[in-house]
């Protein structure tokens, strides 16, 4: 009996680890508090130790739980370091910025809070502001941290070479790299962040080596799962990139996106194996999710947030004008170098330009696409000559409009010189993966226009989030313009290897205001780490 | 009564392992994001007395994309004849000839289980053209094989079919000592070959040396096996090309 009671035991036990494994939170921190509508928000975020993937999402949301916009961001050694832009548009309110991954299930999120302010109306008579309650769930723990070479009252434009002191105890104790953040603060408004639970009916696959899409294909007349299937994808560019993938058993399909940076436009077909059948797809939408809405209550806004709005409204505009980005944003180099399209290295590429004016496709195939016969009767036919066995094929070939496969042949019949940037043709059968193309044609169009695309529910034109560029914060904007300088956030330093003393240096701008020396890191308990300092700048 | 109620925990804790491992587990069909393989058909080679190929079987083997991305359990072959990597689609029943700009490199087994490494290099005479070497040793100084073969001009001879032919495939394997830093550099697989490669002084030593590890070089495998033996020494070859 006493050996069933210690089996049942460690069961409970094994489970109730199992759970606060899957409770263990994520970290989100932001460089400021209090934003103008139209700025960009750095946020660095940390995602607990047993997370396996390598893609992370913030959003910005209402406190209602309204998404407004999102990033998706890569990580590494889970952690990351990325942006997001307020839109101009947003009202003046306090909103949520959220923390997630793509697996949802039985997951414990963060979310922060941030104030807008719309930089055209203002606070517009706000004298309350309603805020997330307190919690002390995520209280975190600042013994132990010492910043030197930071003065009480500082000077515009005066550098600063400062020391961050750990002690060797918390030193064993962190986990990952440290944030060190100078900027500016509003006295009187602090936010922090606090759990949140989500509820999503998204598969929710674990994205290991990239962006996963996920989506089903159903029968159009009855709503059920189409098996085998296969969905293309598109992504047109110069080189367009191209992806298939043939439906489970579920009418599902994935596809993986691991190189595709800001927003990536996204053409999605299916198309069935009985050629009867017409097929509706569907995509997940990766913040199609319901998130609980956290306890509010109203807070008084301070006096100095007034004049602090003014001054940043200011600043922005001036941002605008000049087109100051406080941020560099580092994309990786594209690596085109070898790269040729998924159809091949056409056989030939034509362009109609180089030659007298031809109205149509009909006239472009006979005159200058050599192998290619275009044959405009009621349903007009496109063929191409299998070059290697000097034969036509008796099939389609793939055609190609700014790289995004089309059956209706219609759909060209009408293009000529004017529409036409250039048609790259391969005269031979070609093969990718499972798929076999009977020649290729494919025409780029001068004004990239997709609305000749059939539109049906077998496909989808979208554009989604794609990876969030790395940045760097500006140093100093201005060094050698006659411009002022006008930064808010004087430091951002997201990946500090921890170590008993830290240098670091800064430099005031021409703003004046309190200004806050944060440093916030992770404990190996999960348990957040945040010490700040302040100083006013005169 | 003990027994069962163990038993019955026993199935319990089975049960709530597999409720987890199928928890687990989702319905993606394995390798679901491999890169794809891209390709031509391939127009099968006129006949002639000879292998245009350098195995006369498919072999099983994998490929590595200029990606990095390697993709096994294929059938291929390799012609020699034009320097492409077949493979066998069984989706498709097609031979087809890879895209080599999609390629890094490629290993076969052949049945006999001999496994061969081939790798793309740029072209000794023309760096612009780009070549699969069988990669013999790899080392601080490869030895590397390009499996050329020729169309060359023979006694008339008549096919099975009856057909009067005068060309066959020739197998004219060019080796190469290879180093990042010195290039390349013509090789026979010969023990005269091997020795022009080094001083007077340095002879005497690399004698020594395979008498010590009783190597007598007779072919390309035992040439191989002696070049790893000194290389591994830190013999290093002079790069004085058979040409020169």
């Amino acid at each position: 009996m006493k050996q069933i009671l210690f089996i049942l035991t460690a069961i409970a036990w094994l489970s109730g680890t199992a759970n606060a494994q899957t409770k263990a939170h994520f970290g989100l921190m932001s460089d400021r508090d209090v934003y103008i509508s139209g700025n960009t928000a750095l946020v660095k975020i940390r995602l607990p130790q047993s997370e396996q993937s390598s893609i992370a999402y913030v959003d910005l949301a209402t406190l209602a739980g309204k998404h407004v916009t999102g990033i998706t961001t890569s990580v590494s050694n889970r952690e990351a370091s990325t942006f997001i832009d307020i839109p101009d548009s947003l009202s003046s309110a306090a909103y949520l910025l959220r923390v997630f991954v793509n697996t949802m299930d039985n997951k414990v999120f963060t979310a922060r809070e941030i104030m807008v302010v719309n930089r055209f109306d203002k606070l517009n008579g706000l004298t309350d502001l309603q805020a997330v309650a307190p919690t002390e769930a995520f209280n975190p723990s600042s013994e132990k941290i010492e910043i030197t070479g930071v003065p009480k009252t500082a000077a515009t434009e005066a550098s600063f070479h400062g020391e961050l002191l750990l002690q060797p105890e918390l030193l064993d104790e962190i986990d990952g790299q440290l944030l060190l953040c100078v900027s500016e603060v509003v006295p009187g408004i602090r936010f922090n962040q606090f759990p949140v639970t989500f509820k999503s009916t998204n598969k929710g696959v674990l994205e290991e080596k990239g962006i996963v899409l996920h989506g089903n294909v159903v029968d159009a007349a009855t709503s059920q799962p189409v098996a085998g299937a296969t969905v293309y994808l598109t992504i047109p560019d110069t080189i367009p990139y191209f992806q298939y993938f043939k439906t489970t058993p579920n009418g599902e399909f994935f596809f993986l996106l691991n190189n595709h940076y800001a927003k990536i436009p996204l053409v999605v077909q299916c198309v069935s194996n009985d050629i009867g059948q017409s097929l509706k797809i569907s995509l997940d939408d990766k913040f199609g999710f319901t998130a609980e809405i956290p306890r509010l209550e109203n807070i008084e806004l301070p006096e100095g947030l007034a004049s602090y709005i003014d001054k940043s409204s200011d600043i922005a505009l001036l941002d605008k004008l000049f087109e100051f980005q406080p941020v560099q944003i580092d994309l990786p180099p594209a690596d085109s170098v070898g790269q040729y399209p998924y159809y091949g290295k056409p056989t030939k590429i034509v362009d109609p330009d180089l030659f007298y004016d031809l109205e149509d496709f009909n006239e472009i195939s006979k005159e200058i696409l050599p192998g290619v016969k275009f044959r405009n009767h009621i349903n007009p036919t496109i063929r191409v000559l299998n070059s290697p066995f000097r034969e036509y094929f008796n099939e389609q070939p793939l055609l190609l409009l700014d790289g995004i496969p089309i059956r209706d042949v219609n759909t060209i019949a009408d293009m000529g010189s004017r529409d036409i940037e250039r048609v790259d043709f391969l005269l031979a059968e070609r093969f990718f993966g499972d798929l076999r193309f009977p020649g290729v044609v494919a025409i780029y169009s001068k004004d990239n226009d997709r609305s000749n695309l059939r539109e049906d529910n077998s496909l989808l034109i979208e554009e989604i989030q794609g990876l969030q560029p790395a940045i760097t914060l500006h140093r100093r904007m201005h060094a050698n313009a006659h411009l002022p300088d006008t930064r808010q956030t004087l430091l951002w330093e997201p990946g500090l290897a921890p170590a008993a003393q830290i240098p670091f240096s800064f430099t005031t701008s021409e703003i004046k205001g309190t200004f806050r020396v944060l440093v916030s890191g992770r404990k190996k308990s999960g348990e957040p780490i945040e010490y700040e300092q302040f100083f006013e700048v005169k | 009564m003990r027994k069962t109620a163990i038993k019955t925990i026993t199935m319990m804790v089975a049960i709530f392992g597999i409720v987890l491992q199928s928890g687990a587990q989702n319905s993606i069909p394995a390798k679901w994001n491999s890169e794809k393989i891209r390709g031509e058909r391939f127009k099968p080679y006129v006949y002639y007395d000879g292998e245009a190929f350098y195995t006369t079987e498919w072999c099983s083997g994998s490929i590595t994309l200029s990606s990095g991305e390697v993709l096994d359990s294929l059938s291929m072959k390799y012609s020699s004849f034009e320097d492409d990597l077949i493979y066998f689609n069984n989706v498709l029943n097609a031979s087809i000839k890879i895209d080599k700009e999609q390629l890094n490199g490629f290993t076969m087994i052949e049945k006999n289980g001999t496994k061969h490494l081939f790798r793309k290099q740029p072209s000794p005479r023309n760096p612009e053209k780009i070549l699969f070497f069988e990669e013999l040793y790899k080392g601080e100084t490869d030895l590397l094989c390009y499996r050329r073969v020729e169309l060359t001009t023979t006694s008339p001879y008549f096919t099975a079919g009856g057909i009067q032919k005068n060309q066959k495939y020739t197998p004219t394997y060019i080796y190469y000592f290879y180093n990042p830093q010195k290039g390349f550099c013509t090789v026979r697989p010969k023990r005269a070959s091997l020795f022009a490669q080094f001083g007077k002084e340095e002879k005497k030593q690399v004698r020594k040396h395979l008498r010590k590890e009783h190597i007598v070089i007779i072919d390309e495998t035992s040439f191989s096996y002696a070049w790893a033996s000194l290389d591994k020494a830190g013999f290093v070859p002079l790069f004085r090309s058979e040409e020169e």
